[in-house]
C-alpha cells in the first residue's frame, strides 16, 4: 500500500464517507499515474505546451487523489467495514471525479469550447461511447490523442479495480468494487487475479492487434511513426468498442477494405465476455458457438445486417458486395458491438439509409454487445435470457401442470433460468429503455426529428458512439448533460449511480434533521 | 530472489487458444460477406 506517513488528520465522523474517500482516493491516484504516459509522448514528440498540461492535471489529481486518502484513512484502518453500498458508491463517485480530472489537459489544449464539452468528452471515452465535441480533431496533439485513447482503454477494462489490484495491498471485499463497475464474471476465485487475467488479454491483444494495424498502415502507405500511432489508436478504440479515431472521418480516413476488416476483427474480440475468452483461450473453442451471448450477437448482427443490405440493396445506392459490405455491414456490425467507428458520414445515415436502415441500426444498438465486456447496451446475455424465459413460459402455459421442467441457458457452462435471473435481466433492459426514451423525447423538445434524435439516443444510452449529426458542441447544455448521464448510467449499468444518488439523498436527509432539532 | 520460470507448454496452449479465437473472427466475418454476397446478387 502506498504510505502517506501517520495521518494526522483526524477520522471523519462519517464512517461511509471515510471508507468512500479512501478508496475513491486511490482510483484517482492511480487514474492521475496514467497522466505520465501522454506527458512522456509529447515530450518525445517535443509537444512541450502539452507537457505542461499534463503536468497540470497529473499536479492537481493527485494533490486531490492524496487529500481524500488521508481524510478517508483513519476511518478506514480503525472501525470502517467495507460494505456493497460502499462498493457501488465508490464506483460511480470516482468515475464522476476523474471526469473533472481528467478534463484538465483536454481544457487546456485549446480544443474544447467549454468545460461541459471537455467532460463530455472525457465521460464519452470512460464509458466507450465515442461521440466527441472536440474541436478540430485533425490537428490534435500525439499527447492528447494518446489520452483519448487511452481514457476509452482502460475505461472499458475497469479502472476501479485496475487502480485498486495496483495500488491497495489489502484488498478483501474487492468483488464489490468489481461489480459496482458493471462487471459480474470471476475467472478465477479472487478479483485481482481476474483483473490480471483480463489486463493480460488485453495487452496480448493489444500488441497483436497494433502490429497487424501497423503493417497494414505501411502498406497503405503511412509513414511508420503514423503507421504506429494509428494501428494503436485504432486497436485501442476497436478493442474498447470505443470508436474514437484520430481523424474526422473516422475509419474512412484510411480508404482502405483491409483496415476495416482487421478492424471488425478487433472491435467483435472488444464486444465480447471476458470469460468467453478466457473459455476460448483455455481450450473450450466450441463456447463460441454454444455460449447464450454469441447465439444472440450472431443472430442479431446478421438478421439487421441482412435487413439494412437489402434496403439499401433496393434503394440502389450501393450494388455490388464490396460497397455493401463497406458501408452498411460496417455500421451494422459496428453499432452491435457498440463501437461507433463510422465508414459513412452523419448525415449519409438520414439522407441515404431510409427508414428501414436506420431502424435497424438503432434496434442493434440498443441490443448491444456481451456483458462483462467493453461494450454496452442491453447486452446479448440479458436479450438470450428474457427470449429463452418468454419460450419457457410458454412452454410451460402448453404442457401438463404436473410436469415440472427445469429450464437451462449456457453461458460457459450451463446455468439454471429461475425466475429471478429473468426478472433482473428484464429490469435491467426497462431501465435502459426508459433512458433510451427520455434522451429521445429530450431531442425532440428541442426540435430535432424523432428518428434523429432515436438514433442518436440509442447510441449515447448504448454507449455506441455513432452520431446522426445531433452530438455538436452547439446542441443545448440540457441535452449534453443528459447525454453525459445517459451514458454514465448506461455504462455502470444504474445500480452503481442509484447507489451514489441514495446515499446523497440520505446525507442531505439527515443534515436537515439535524439543522431542525 | 524468485527466478522467473517459462513454461512454454502453457505459451503454446495460450497461442493456440488466441488462435482459435482470431480464427473464430475470421469465420464471423467471412459468413457476413458471403451473406452480403448474397444479397448483392439478388435483383431485388
Amino acid at each position: 500500500m502506498a504510505d502517506f506517513g501517520d495521518s494526522m488528520v483526524k477520522p471523519v465522523k462519517h464512517p461511509n464517507l471515510g471508507i468512500v474517500f479512501y478508496y475513491t482516493g486511490y482510483i484517482v491516484i492511480g487514474m492521475s499515474l496514467f497522466m505520465l504516459l501522454p506527458a512522456l509522448a509529447s515530450a518525445l514528440f517535443r509537444e512541450w505546451n502539452v507537457v505542461l498540461g499534463f503536468g497540470i492535471a497529473l499536479m492537481s489529481s493527485l494533490s486531490i487523489g492524496m487529500s481524500m486518502v488521508l481524510i478517508g484513512r483513519n476511518t478506514r484502518l480503525n472501525k470502517g467495514k467495507l460494505m456493497w453500498k460502499h462498493g457501488f458508491v465508490v464506483a460511480s463517485l470516482s468515475w464522476f471525479i476523474l471526469m473533472f480530472l481528467c478534463a484538465i489537459p483536454y481544457m487546456l489544449s485549446g480544443h474544447m469550447n467549454s468545460l461541459l464539452d471537455a467532460t463530455f468528452d472525457v465521460m464519452s471515452g470512460f464509458t466507450t461511447t465515442g461521440v466527441f465535441l472536440l474541436q478540430d480533431l485533425d490537428h490534435v496533439s500525439v499527447g492528447l490523442n494518446l489520452w483519448r485513447h487511452m481514457l476509452t482503454f482502460i475505461g472499458g477494462q475497469g479502472m476501479v479495480v485496475l487502480a485498486l489490484s495496483f495500488l491497495v495491498r489489502e484488498m478483501a471485499g474487492a468483488y464489490k468494487f468489481y461489480v459496482g463497475e458493471g462487471k459480474d464474471v470471476t475467472l478465477v476465485p479472487n478479483v485481482r487475479g481476474t483483473t490480471q487475467i483480463i489486463w493480460i488479454i488485453s495487452m496480448v491483444y493489444l500488441t497483436i492487434g497494433t502490429f497487424i494495424l501497423f503493417i497494414n498502415g505501411i502498406l497503405i502507405g503511412l509513414n511508420p511513426t503514423n503507421a504506429f500511432l494509428h494501428g494503436l489508436y485504432i486497436f485501442m478504440a476497436g478493442w474498447s468498442t470505443g470508436g474514437f479515431a484520430p481523424n474526422l472521418q473516422n475509419i474512412m480516413y484510411y480508404h482502405s477494405f483491409s483496415y476495416e476488416v482487421v478492424s471488425i476483427l478487433f472491435f467483435v474480440l472488444g464486444s465480447m465476455n471476458f470469460g468467453l475468452h478466457y473459455a476460448i483461450i483455455k481450450g473450450k473453442k466450441m463456447e463460441f458457438l454454444k455460449n447464450i451471448e454469441m447465439q444472440s450477437f450472431i443472430l442479431s448482427s446478421f438478421v439487421a445486417s441482412a435487413i439494412a443490405s437489402v434496403a439499401l440493396a433496393k434503394s440502389g445506392l450501393y450494388t455490388d458486395a464490396i460497397s455493401l459490405f463497406r458501408r452498411v455491414v460496417f455500421n451494422i456490425v459496428s453499432a452491435n458491438t457498440t463501437t461507433g467507428f463510422g465508414s459513412v458520414f452523419a448525415r449519409q445515415f438520414i439522407l441515404e439509409w431510409g427508414p428501414l436502415g436506420m431502424m435497424a441500426i438503432t434496434i442493434v444498438m440498443l441490443i448491444g454487445g456481451s456483458a462483462c465486456s467493453t461494450a454496452g447496451g442491453f447486452k446479448g446475455l440479458r436479450v438470450g435470457i428474457v427470449v429463452k424465459g418468454f419460450f419457457a413460459d410458454m412452454r410451460k402455459l402448453l404442457s401438463s401442470e404436473r410436469r415440472v421442467k427445469v429450464e437451462k441457458y449456457h453461458h460457459i457452462k450451463d446455468m439454471i433460468l429461475d425466475d429471478a435471473i429473468v426478472r433482473s435481466a428484464g429490469t435491467i433492459i426497462l431501465l435502459y429503455i426508459v433512458l433510451f426514451t427520455g434522451a429521445t423525447l429530450l431531442g425532440a423538445y428541442y426540435g430535432y426529428p424523432v428518428v434523429d434524435s432515436m438514433f442518436e439516443a440509442a447510441s449515447v444510452s448504448g454507449n455506441v458512439g455513432l452520431s446522426v449529426g445531433i452530438t455538436a458542441t452547439t446542441m443545448p447544455s440540457a441535452m449534453k448533460v443528459y447525454y453525459i448521464i445517459a451514458m454514465y448510467m448506461g455504462r455502470l449499468e444504474f445500480l452503481s449511480v442509484f447507489a451514489l444518488i441514495g446515499v446523497m439523498a440520505q446525507g442531505v436527509k439527515s443534515w436537515f434533521k439535524k439543522s431542525s432539532v | 530472489m524468485k527466478r522467473l520460470k517459462l513454461d512454454f507448454h502453457q505459451i503454446f496452449k495460450d497461442a493456440a487458444g488466441y488462435t482459435a479465437e482470431l480464427g473464430w473472427m475470421v469465420l464471423y466475418t467471412l459468413a457476413l460477406f458471403l451473406l452480403t454476397w448474397l444479397i448483392s446478387v439478388i435483383p431485388w
